[in-house]
């Protein structure tokens, strides 16, 4: 070994790549996932029909050059309606997932850390809601307040915040009685500046993990709406309906119902690999 | 707080008296630190030795009011400069943490959090206790750094615990723990979990800012080699009660307990030639398991049926030591023709 300050200095920060690069699923779900939010973004630029148009003239057309993917029932270009339905499907579903997020964070942290009857009764609270199957009170709780985006918030945000409030919860019993702790208890800090400071940051990486499957989820659950007449309202572009309605040519125009369903899946497939490319990379060393 | 500053020599700074921690044990309930009682005065510096399990860690984090889950004091009085600290609020303890007491804990990966960088961890109590802005606490943390040996302080505050070695995170804990000048550090074995070199680094600095700084030292261990480097006292625990106590050097020459003498005598010495080290036979027992009588009697070679029966309280066998073996005597006496003076 050699001598103390060799050591001391040699030590001395190596610049190292950043940590959000040294995952190559992260690197592949978030190249994946940059595409389809650049098409989403930039519909307008890649294609020159509008989404709702009707063309009763041009009904059921196959793909062409006019129409890349052809046309629907009515006579919409399939293709501007994917990309407009991706702004409706991703803008819908990140923002489905952001409330039962802070919501369900914040719940399940104080639940862990306070303990006691606090915990006690908020578990029960989350059990009632576990009880009921996901797609049974979301498409219950939507069918009360009427099909639109703002049900679908709502409901999505009734549901699955249990799910980040037990993540939570059961990370943060766990952190709470690690030494780092009960070394800023020692410290005098506050039980609040412990808890969202030093505790959360360790807890939360598993909720944002958590939450790329659950965009995935919700994706699903507002394709889900769309087919059965609950989700967002026609004539909006939506992923959901577009298979609804080309379900009955299925036999005739495959593509009409097939090509939203294999975006649907590849959207969930970059989320899913962002999430465990996260899961890797945020882990904590 | 007024009473803080009293700064009288002869004041204890930190009193134990009687105190007694239960811990949960199957349905019920232990006894594991057990009529403890102990002073550490202004600027002196105390060891509590023992092996592990015998309370050590548990009598600390009693007097800071942090115990476990379940764990409680059921009797005894803990009394800091002069104010009662059972008796306080959370809100004033929040302020004897950090301020009076502070602590160096003994594995530092796991007492640093993994994911704040680590001048945050030593700002952030400044920040609290001293009332700094964000600026000023970052630069008394990075002085502080500075001042633990760390060199490249500056860049240093902004890494992770687990991008620096042992005994850089353990001057990091130690920066922590100083950065709001406590008047009494408590130190749980923060040396254990180095290698030796860096041991002695620790040590060194520790001497130095007992010595600049004014500050009494609680410092928990077992290792008898680094209670001489560092402490004028010690309290020696077993079982959840202090069977010796008295200056370092007195005990290390004419110790008053047969388990003081067995711990002396099972340290190796590299002067004297030894075809092997003794050992205290047996082993120490659990909190559930505690014998009657003398504590140490099943492992002692003194006592005989006086031992099982009845209780052994220090009692001062010379001015300043103190021994809870009625056979201090006998002890005292092996001691001398067996001990090689250190």
């Amino acid at each position: 070994m050699s001598t103390v300050t060799e050591v001391l200095t040699s030590e001395a920060a190596v610049p190292r790549r950043p940590r959000l690069l040294r995952s190559r699923t992260l690197l592949a779900g978030a190249a994946l996932l940059a595409v389809i939010v650049a098409l989403a973004i930039l519909a307008p630029l890649l294609t020159r029909y509008n989404p709702i148009q009707q063309d009763l003239t041009h009904i059921l057309l196959n793909p062409s050059r006019q129409h890349p993917l052809g046309t629907d029932e009515l006579g919409r270009d399939v293709w501007s309606r994917l990309l407009y339905g991706a702004r409706t499907d991703l803008r819908v579903a990140f923002v489905a997932v952001l409330f039962p997020f802070c919501i369900g964070t914040f719940v399940g942290a104080i639940s862990g850390y306070v303990e006691g009857w606090v915990d006690f009764s908020i578990m029960r609270l989350v059990e009632v809601v576990v009880a009921f199957p996901f797609y049974v009170l979301v498409i219950a709780l939507v069918f009360a307040m009427g099909p639109g985006t703002r049900s679908i918030y709502l409901a999505i945000t009734i549901v699955s915040w249990v799910s980040y409030t037990r993540i939570v919860r059961a990370e943060t019993l766990v952190a709470k009685r690690q030494e780092y702790v009960l070394a800023a208890r020692v410290g005098g800090l506050s039980h609040a500046r412990i808890l969202f400071r030093h505790i959360l940051p360790n807890v939360i990486t598993q909720c944002i993990v958590f939450a790329m499957s659950d965009i995935v989820l919700d994706i699903l659950a507002i394709v889900t709406l769309g087919y059965l007449g609950l989700g967002v309202p026609p004539p909006t572009p939506d992923w959901g309906n577009m298979i609804a309605s080309g379900q009955q040519f299925l036999t005739t125009h495959w593509q009409l119902s097939t090509i939203p369903g294999v975006v649907v899946v590849i959207t969930g497939l970059a989320l899913m690999l962002v999430g465990d490319g996260l899961a890797e990379v945020l882990r904590p060393e | 707080m007024a009473s803080m500053n009293n700064d009288d020599g002869n004041e204890p700074l930190l009193e134990v008296r009687d105190l007694d921690v239960e811990v949960p044990s199957g349905r019920g309930h232990v006894l594991a630190v057990d009529d403890l009682s102990f002073a550490v005065r202004s600027r002196e510096s105390v060891g509590l030795v023992g092996e592990s399990g015998s309370g050590k860690s548990l009598t600390l984090r009693a007097i800071l009011g942090l115990l476990p889950p379940r764990t409680r004091i059921v009797r005894g009085q803990v009394s800091f400069s002069g104010t009662d600290l059972r008796a306080m609020g959370k809100r004033e303890m929040c302020k004897v943490r950090g301020r009076g007491i502070g602590m160096v804990f003994q594995e530092p990966m796991t007492a640093l959090n993994p994911v704040v960088r680590v001048g945050e961890q030593i700002s952030d109590a400044a920040r609290r206790s001293l009332k700094l802005s964000h600026r000023e606490a970052r630069s008394h943390a990075v002085e502080i750094m500075k001042h633990m040996g760390i060199p490249d302080a500056e860049s240093r505050y902004d890494v992770y615990p687990h991008e620096l070695s042992g005994g850089l995170r353990q001057r990091i804990m130690i920066a922590a723990a100083l950065v709001s000048r406590p008047r009494l550090l408590f130190c749980d074995e923060p040396t254990t979990a180095l290698d030796v070199t860096i041991q002695d680094q620790i040590i060194k600095l520790l001497r130095h800012l007992r010595d600049e700084t004014a500050m009494s030292l609680v410092y928990v261990t077992h290792d008898l080699a680094v209670v001489t480097q560092l402490c004028e006292r010690i309290e020696v625990m077993y079982a959840g009660r202090i069977l010796e106590s008295g200056a370092t050097e007195e005990i290390f020459q004419r110790p008053r307990h047969p388990y003081t003498l067995g711990l002396l005598k099972s340290v190796p010495r590299i002067e004297v030639p030894q075809a092997s080290l003794s050992a205290i036979p047996g082993s120490a027992p659990t909190p559930s398991s505690r014998p009657s009588g003398c504590p140490f009697h099943p492992r002692c070679h003194f006592g005989g049926p006086e031992c099982w029966q009845g209780a052994f309280p220090l009692r001062m066998v010379q001015p300043g030591h103190a021994s809870a073996c009625i056979h201090d005597d006998r002890c005292a006496d092996e001691a001398t023709r067996e001990l090689v003076i250190l």
